[in-house]
């Protein structure tokens, strides 16, 4: 076995277990010592717990750091919410998926621990602030306890982000490997000795920078706990040259305990300790790593001159980098994990893209870097590549090589020149555009200068369209919180019920503003982050908390819409069967989708709707359709402001909220029958695209992806043989850049898997367009007999894993 | 302008292949072939006349064609769907009706128009690949005006060209369509022409002719598609190669047997007439080739 493979055995072989470490100490601090600053609290609570926290190193890491007590362990995170903990604390052990191990004699522990924080905790204070002022709409959970449990207005959106951190966001890694933590101890320090004592927000900035440099110490003492416990391995280590590696590690957690990095492993291990010591402040999710090729290549550079690294030992050293931050794990509650399909953390690293004087930044680790993902071939973390017109072609196969080797999607790639775009539209400077990176999912930020960006809603586009068509009723609650100014069987034209869905969207939206005031002045104000504060370039200038929003750079909240492509197809189904042929008529439409298209002559209906246009088939009608539909909130949300600053930028990802989405929409006029899922992201409905990935390309690029900015994404699916040779993987290459060229912005390709061709087996009728390719000879994989449907999944298994 | 109204027999246009030539192409194929080779995976491309593919998969034998066949040819029978080919016109009335996209009308006559539409939507592929346009089939030179001002409307776009044919053909055909072509496809599976003619229904005379014809004149590609039973033996398939050799032709690519046609033959109501239903591996093939002595050709084998 290889070293990674060691590693990847040694992770594994942990059952995922909840460590109350964190909370014990959590509690303590915060709850013990009221009467003093929260984030001077905080911080004391960080600082204890980097002191007491059990550390380990595995026996063959080659980085160090850990944020439970095991691999694969999650700390409790009490002081964002406790409900669902005490709801679910006899299912963690036992749910369907994502199951954790709670160690003998915990649980009466944790039970205390939340009993001690019911009434204090972030989820109460937005809870109390969400009823005092939007009670009248908010509803609880889905009905009959179905799908996710989370509180929502009139299900045409759901609120997010009221039980745990805030996160999104990218630190300022170049910075501080410049400086390591010492001179920014240092600078908090003299900042401190410098305040005005006159000055009214004197004691606010006094307990911010206080609560700084507390944190940082604490990450000075951690990172010397880390070489302690490594001097303590490498006596007891037999082998020669296991002691070496922890004696290194042990002087090189000591020298960057407070200076500066000087080499390219020193600077990695850095870069590790933020990352995890940030997901220990608080356990918000999409903590990104930035431009890991571009910001380490100067250490690299250097050591390979001086002879202190090669291009293999780089690898293993990304690899072990990419295993730890594979090793922190994060318990959530079951309706979340089930929407965020996981325990995933979110952590983007993106390679490639452009310096800041607009010259391609690839350079010999970001190959290097695609070696190591491709080896290490785990689902966390997220790795992306920024391509664009500097970016070079070979650059481009060496990613589509990195995601044959990976076998699970990775990397997805992104389009530089939009992102660019996207950042500029919004008022970042071009030098500091072209130093963005993949933020979470899709999410374009400036690494060290975006703030934290809530997401506080996922707005459901298809529920919006089916308030519209029902006169503005939900048929599932019978609610009409903003009835139609007409009614849709009076509609004449598509514009017109254009016209009454934005109705709906003019009433529904003003509520994003309402509960992003409510989650943002909670963190402030319960939960600030002075850790991750200190590793943003300006917040220990501005002496106030990253959670406080503002500031001198920029901001931007995360506004989720789902279910474009559904939308774009069932108006221009109503377009055409309606108004342009005049089929039917919507009452007869209605009537359809109201009975779920059942019985003759509703099938017949039905039948009509789906042969109307669909998004992905390079189809004038209904592309431009979905950029209607598109524009429309990023139009919309322009008119408001975060309580933070800066803006609120839309995205059309969707995670895995399509299928609960779903779950709340009856039939709607696209012919998708009562609780289906709605698409993911901006791919095509499933089974729709019949023509074939260019047109897919070709009608997602129609639509202006620059006007969302925290991006969106598409999938697509391959079968490996189409990327089976060098000389297929260069004209994937070139379809790629075809489609960036052409606007598109993100795309990221499934090489099929095996689970999806088993899964095809039980319902083809979801995958009907799934293409199988045998050289010049293509089939549908639906068609197929079975023997060569099981021929092909062993096949597919054994590339997978080539 | 009798050309605008001149059409073409297709049952498939396919976007974004990548192994018909070179860089991204699309992949025109039309219907009508004057070969049987009875393991063809692509049984609709032989008749030039529409035919109904029904998908057993996605049936659920809900009735819906039985009832609005006007001749007659589909019924239940048990509950399960059957159709008569003598009587069915593939007049497409089933499709029309079938809720589950079961059914299918394969074949359609298309205007030059309609298909440049199709082809224009990726030119901007074909451009950063160097790709282009690929007619295939079926065999494609059947359509010999249709396929001709195809090419010079390709040709006008400025689009890469290729065609995919059997080689079976009268010379002044492809000498027609030469000026037109970029690159050649062409199928040689036997040197012995009474075997061919046995198996495939045709002599081999006409491809050896093109094959000559063709050589120096246009980059071709020699297709060999290894049958078992048919040419796999080392012997027949050194033959080959000597002959394209001969020719001078300098680029030969073995394509192994598979059986991923036996599903479109039920499909169309059809049984796969080929007896062997085992595929060959891509090990057995690469086995046979390096035993073959192909000096001064390069080699290549499709999957």
């Amino acid at each position: 076995m290889t070293r990674t493979e060691r590693i990847k055995a040694y992770i594994l072989n942990n059952a995922p277990e909840i460590c109350t470490e964190r909370a014990r100490i959590y509690t303590e601090e915060c709850l013990g010592n009221m009467a003093q600053p929260v984030d001077v609290r905080r911080a004391k609570a960080f600082r204890r717990f980097l002191n007491e926290m059990t550390l380990y190193i595995g026996p063959d890491d080659l980085l160090l750091g850990n944020t439970a007590s095991k691999p694969l362990a999650a700390s409790l995170f009490p002081e964002y919410a406790v409900d669902w903990i005490e709801d679910e604390l006899d299912t963690f052990e036992t749910r369907p998926r994502q199951r954790f191990v709670i160690p003998a004699g915990r649980k009466e522990e944790i039970r205390a621990i939340c009993k001690v924080w019911d009434g204090k905790t972030h989820f109460d204070r937005v809870d109390y602030t969400l009823k005092h002022t939007i009670g009248d709409v908010l509803m609880g959970p889905g009905p009959d306890g179905k799908g996710h449990q989370h509180p929502s207005i009139n299900q045409t959106m759901s609120i997010e982000h009221n039980q745990n951190g805030d996160g999104h966001i990218i630190p300022d890694y170049v910075s501080l490997l410049e400086t390591g933590f010492g001179p920014v101890l240092e600078h908090t320090k003299q900042k401190l000795a410098a305040l005005d004592e006159t000055d009214e927000a004197y004691l606010d900035q006094r307990s911010f920078l206080e609560s700084v440099i507390l944190s940082l110490q604490g990450a000075v003492e951690y990172t010397q706990r880390l070489g302690e416990l490594a001097t303590e391995h490498a006596e007891k280590e037999q082998n020669v040259a296991r002691r070496l590696e922890l004696m290194g590690l042990a002087r090189m957690c000591e020298k960057i305990s407070t200076k500066k990095p000087d080499t390219f492993y020193e600077a990695l291990q850095l870069v590790l300790i933020v990352h995890l010591l940030i997901q220990i402040e608080s356990n918000g999710h999409s903590i990104s790593l930035g431009r890991m090729d571009s910001y380490l290549y100067e250490f690299y550079k250097r050591d390979c001159e001086n002879g202190l690294m090669d291009p293999e030992k780089a690898q293993q050293l990304y690899e072990c980098f990419l295993l730890k931050c594979f090793e922190a794990n994060k318990l959530r509650d079951w309706g979340t994990t089930e929407i965020l399909g996981g325990n995933q953390l979110f952590q983007a690293i993106t390679l490639g893209g452009q310096t800041r004087d607009g010259k391609s930044a690839v350079n010999d680790l970001s190959y290097i870097f695609l070696k190591a993902l491709g080896h290490t071939n785990m689902n966390i973390p997220t790795v992306v590549v920024s391509v664009g017109k500097t970016t070079p072609i070979e650059f481009v196969d060496a990613s589509l090589k990195a995601l044959v080797a990976h076998g699970g999607g990775m990397p997805a790639f992104f389009n530089d020149d939009i992102a660019i775009e996207m950042m500029t539209r919004v008022g970042v400077s071009l030098e500091d555009a072209r130093d963005w990176a993949s933020m979470g999912c899709s999410e374009v930020r400036v690494p060290g200068k975006h703030a934290t960006g809530v997401t506080p809603v996922y707005v459901n586009m298809l529920k919006l369209l089916e308030l519209a068509l029902h006169d503005g009723r939900n048929p599932n609650t019978g609610k009409t919180l903003c009835g139609t100014s007409k009614s849709i069987k009076d509609c004449q034209s598509i514009d017109e019920v254009i016209g009454l869905f934005e109705e709906q969207l003019d009433f529904y939206l003003p509520y994003i503003p309402k509960i992003e005031r409510a989650i943002a002045e909670s963190y402030y104000t319960l939960t600030p982050t002075p850790f991750l504060s200190s590793v943003m370039d300006y917040r220990i200038d501005m002496a106030k908390d990253i959670s406080w929003g503002r500031g001198p750079n920029y901001n931007d909240t995360i506004v989720h819409a789902h279910g474009f492509p559904n939308v774009a197809n069932a108006l221009t189904a109503i377009d055409e069967v309606v108004f342009r042929r005049k089929k039917y008529t919507m009452k007869e439409v209605l009537d359809a989708m109201n009975a779920n298209f059942e019985g003759d002559e509703y099938i017949e209906i039905r039948k009509a709707l789906l042969d109307c246009p669909k998004l992905g088939n390079d189809l004038d009608e209904v592309d431009s359709m979905c950029g209607r539909v598109f524009r429309l909130m990023p139009d919309k949300m322009k008119q408001f402001k975060p309580l933070r600053g800066g803006q609120f930028g839309c995205t059309a990802q969707t995670v895995v909220m399509n299928v609960i989405d779903g779950e709340v929409i009856g039939a709607t006029p696209d012919g998708r029958l009562d609780g289906e899922s709605i698409a993911d992201n901006l791919s095509p409905v499933p089974g729709t695209d019949k023509n074939g990935i260019t047109a897919v390309f070709n009608s997602v690029a129609k639509i202006d992806h620059k006007l969302m900015d925290n991006g969106s994404i598409l999938n697509i699916k391959f079968h490996p043989s189409a990327l089976s040779s060098d000389e297929k993987i260069r004209k994937v290459s070139h379809a790629i850049r075809v489609y960036f060229a052409g606007g598109g912005f993100q795309v990221q390709f499934n090489v099929i898997s095996r689970e999806m061709l088993l899964d095809a087996q039980k319902h083809p009728e979801q995958y009907r367009q799934l293409v199988v390719k045998v050289a010049g000879f293509s089939a549908f994989y639906v068609e197929l007999e079975k023997k060569w449907q099981d021929h092909l999944i062993s096949r597919t298994e054994y590339a997978a894993y080539a | 302008m009798e050309n605008i109204k001149l059409q073409g027999e297709l049952f498939d246009i396919q976007r974004f292949s990548l192994d018909d030539g070179p860089g991204i192409r699309t992949v025109v194929f039309l219907k009508g072939c004057n070969q049987a080779c009875p393991w063809c995976h692509n049984p609709e491309s032989l008749s030039v006349k529409p035919q109904i593919f029904r998908v057993q998969s996605l049936c659920t034998a809900c009735g819906r064609c039985a009832q609005n066949c006007k001749q007659g040819a589909v019924t239940l029978e048990d509950g399960r769907y059957v159709r008569d080919p003598e009587r069915c016109v593939a007049c497409g009335e089933c499709v029309k009706v079938c809720p589950n996209d079961g059914c299918k009308l394969l074949g359609k006559a298309w205007t030059v128009d309609e298909v440049m539409r199709v082809l224009y939507k990726d030119r901007l592929y074909y451009r950063e690949s160097d790709g282009g346009v690929t007619f295939s089939g079926g065999e494609p030179t059947l359509q010999h005006a249709f396929l001709l001002e195809m090419l010079k409307r390709c040709r006008d776009a400025g689009f890469h060209t290729a065609i995919e044919t059997n080689g079976n053909n009268d010379w002044q055909v492809y000498e027609s369509l030469l000026p037109l072509l970029d690159y050649v496809m062409i199928d040689l599976k036997h040197t012995d022409s009474e075997l061919h003619r046995k198996v495939i229904g045709a002599g081999n005379e006409r491809v050896l002719t093109t094959l000559k014809n063709l050589s120096g004149r246009v980059p071709v590609e020699v297709r060999v598609p290894v049958i078992p039973g048919f040419n796999a033996q080392r012997e027949q398939l050194q033959d080959i190669v000597n002959t394209v050799r001969d020719f001078g032709i300098k680029l030969i690519r073995f394509l192994p047997y598979h059986t991923f046609g036996i599903s479109k033959y039920l499909s169309l109501g059809e049984e796969y007439p080929y007896p062997v239903d085992e595929p060959m591996t891509e090990e057995q093939l690469t086995g046979l080739i390096d035993g073959l002595d192909t000096e001064g050709l390069e080699v290549l084998i499709g999957k």
